[in-house]
């Protein structure tokens, strides 16, 4: 009786303790009793009971960690839920941006295309832009100075985006020079969330930022210098706008979502085309539309 | 002192007792959970000759039994507690039904037609010079009856059609597919010299848009899948517009025709905005109830202020206000 009992404790061990115990109870021996018999036959059984019970633990929190990781270069694992990870103030550690854009005109004649690359590393960022019409290539460079550039992501879904930078601009270099130095500084509030779980995507794979509030403040000065003698001219001007909620949503897929850095990415990507026939007795006409394709990526890297 | 129980063998008084009461099981369940030693302790101290629980004083099982039954019903009541939690966390929308046995996800998939189209929206188009022109649009459909009411001013404008496809097919692995055909005709009287007439507009509209759907998640307020995401990918507008123009100047009638056909196609990524939210008010296994936000540049204006101290503003960008609410059956 006693023997059976070992064995199916030993065997009840490698399955877990309900049914162990389960097992033990049931032919009506003392647990206690079996237990002193089970030590003496074998001496690793506690040593196999904290390992199986180990075993459990990682398992569960394998699988636990497991789902937290999203993106493709998500940590393996994280004790912080994404909301709290995504949640805090964030820096731009850097900021591209960079599209291109084909148009073919309905009428025929040179294919134009349109490349806008900004980037931004530090307080260093430049625009060049670049445009291609019939083989020929123009196009400009633009250095700009970012004084700050910072979003904000709180718990509760409101997401705060600020970047104030400093352009200028040599509206005239020979006599009288003229050098116009604009500070911008732009303002965007709303709500982010993240999306659900349909389809493909994981979870909270992805986040949708959408602004319902955009200020942008221009500040000139212009500084004419002719014959030694310079003058300053100011303008200023503020530019206010809300939007509906379902106006600028924007999806962002979230590449890295740690504790100290976050990495968005959005693909744009987009082309129109379109005509109108306008018919009547007198005859029958067609207007096609210019065909545009655009494509790029937006890719931003967070630092807290 | 043993029984026979044909499933079990021969096993002790107790033992069958124990089972009988479930007490195996409870006391599986302190083991498990970690309080066999404080268990067996306690016995201990109320029993100093007991050292095993074939020993267990006939009080020891009453209580046993009585405890068992006790955590087996707040067991059954926490098991009660978790299935109405998750419940009632199915209803996001304030028309939800109170549960249901079927995900969020699988509730939206499938195809839908649009039974009813009811909202307002107020429009303004801004000049760069002249006054702003201000209308509101009510939309009123039911059973595939289009009613749409422009007023501006004192003028009011009606049109009415019909849908012949108004659906939406959302599938399972996160595709939607939203189709709108449908034919508006409305008259106008008009005067001309020595005469009157009427012009009669007639749409034709062929809708196709497709794109991705999914859920928002539960960041801040709103509840984890409270609102529709629908992002186009794809858009195809067919457009036609033919007008009538019928008139009568000094008993003469003349009738002129003229048709515009407009074609319209779009392809969207992620990056172009093209994301829209659709707050779920009821979400059933038939029924979908949905509103749609229409507000676009609520409100904006640029302010001037040069070294003189000039200063000026202006608004030149249209904008509405209102919400659309759908009604789909499958």
């Amino acid at each position: 009786m006693l023997g059976q009992a070992i064995a199916k404790e030993n065997r009840g061990a490698c399955f877990g303790k309900m049914y162990r115990s389960k097992n033990v109870d049931f032919q009506g021996n003392a647990t206690a009793a079996v237990k002193k018999t089970i030590l003496v036959a074998n001496p690793n059984y506690p040593l196999m009971k904290k390992l199986f019970s180990m075993l459990i633990a990682v398992a569960v929190l394998s699988v636990t960690m497991v789902s937290c990781k999203k993106g493709p270069d998500d940590p393996s694992f994280s004790f912080r839920s994404r909301t709290s990870r995504v949640s805090g103030d964030w820096a731009i550690n850097s900021f591209t941006y960079d599209t291109t854009t084909v148009t073919t005109p309905a009428t025929g004649g040179n294919t134009k295309t349109e490349r806008y690359n900004y980037s931004e590393s530090g307080t260093s960022a430049a625009l060049v832009y670049t445009r291609i019409v019939g083989g020929n290539t123009t196009g400009n460079t633009t250095p700009i100075t970012v004084n700050s550039h910072t979003y904000s992501f709180d718990s509760d879904g409101n997401v705060t985006h600020k970047v104030n930078y400093t352009v200028k601009d040599t509206l005239n270099s020979a006599p009288p020079q003229a050098i116009a130095t604009t500070t911008v500084d732009v303002v965007e509030t709303g709500n982010w969330n993240f999306t659900g779980g349909v389809g493909d995507p994981a979870d909270m794979e992805f986040m949708n930022i959408s602004y319902t509030s955009v200020t942008e403040k221009y500040s000139t000065a212009t500084v004419t210098t002719f014959g030694g003698s310079s003058q300053t001219s100011t303008s200023s001007s503020i530019d206010t706008r809300t939007y509906g909620l379902n106006q600028r949503v924007s999806t962002f897929h979230i590449l890295r979502c740690a504790n100290d850095e976050l990495i968005l990415e959005m693909t744009v990507k987009a082309s129109r085309s379109g005509s109108s026939t306008t018919g009547s007795a007198t005859g029958t006409t067609t207007v096609n539309e210019d065909s545009k394709t655009s494509t790029g990526n937006v890719l931003i890297k967070l630092k807290q | 002192m043993y029984l026979r129980i044909p499933a079990f063998g021969r096993v002790s008084f107790y033992a069958s007792f124990r089972r009988f009461i479930g007490f195996e099981w409870t006391l599986a369940g302190a083991e498990y959970l970690g309080f066999e030693g404080l268990l067996t302790k306690t016995i201990r101290s109320l029993s100093p000759s007991f050292d095993s629980i074939d020993r267990l004083p006939a009080l020891f099982l009453i209580f046993a039994s009585l405890h068992v039954t006790m955590k087996k019903t707040l067991h059954t009541m926490a098991l009660c507690f978790l299935a109405a939690s998750s419940w009632v966390a199915c209803k996001k929308g304030s028309e939800d039904p109170w549960f249901s046995f079927r995900s969020r996800e699988g509730r939206v998939t499938g195809t839908w037609n649009v039974v009813s189209a009811d909202g307002e929206i107020a429009r303004t188009i801004f000049y760069t010079s002249g006054a702003p022109f201000s209308f509101t649009k009510k939309i009123s459909e039911g059973n595939n009856a289009i009613t749409n009411t422009y007023t501006y001013g004192s003028t009011t404008i009606t049109e009415t059609g019909n849908s012949s496809l108004n659906s939406y097919v959302f599938v399972d692995d996160g595709t939607y597919s939203r189709t709108w055909n449908y034919t508006i005709s409305r008259d106008s009287s008009i005067t001309v010299a020595g005469g009157s007439g009427t012009i009669t507009i007639t749409t034709q509209q062929t809708y196709l848009e497709k794109g991705t759907w999914d859920f928002n998640g539960g960041v801040g307020a709103g509840q984890s899948m409270e609102y529709l995401l629908l992002t186009m990918s794809s858009r195809k507008l067919t457009l036609q517009v033919d007008r009538k123009t019928a008139t009568l100047v000094n008993g003469q009638g003349t009738t002129t025709n003229e048709t515009i056909l407009t074609t319209d196609e779009k392809q969207y990524g992620p990056g172009d905005l093209s994301t829209y939210r659709a707050q779920l008010i009821k979400l059933s296994n038939s029924d979908i109830k949905m509103e749609l936000d229409y507000n676009n540049y609520v409100s904006t204006g640029v302010s001037v202020t040069n070294t003189g101290g000039t200063s000026s503003t202006s608004s030149p960008i249209n904008k509405a206000e209102g919400t659309i609410t759908l009604q789909l059956k499958q």
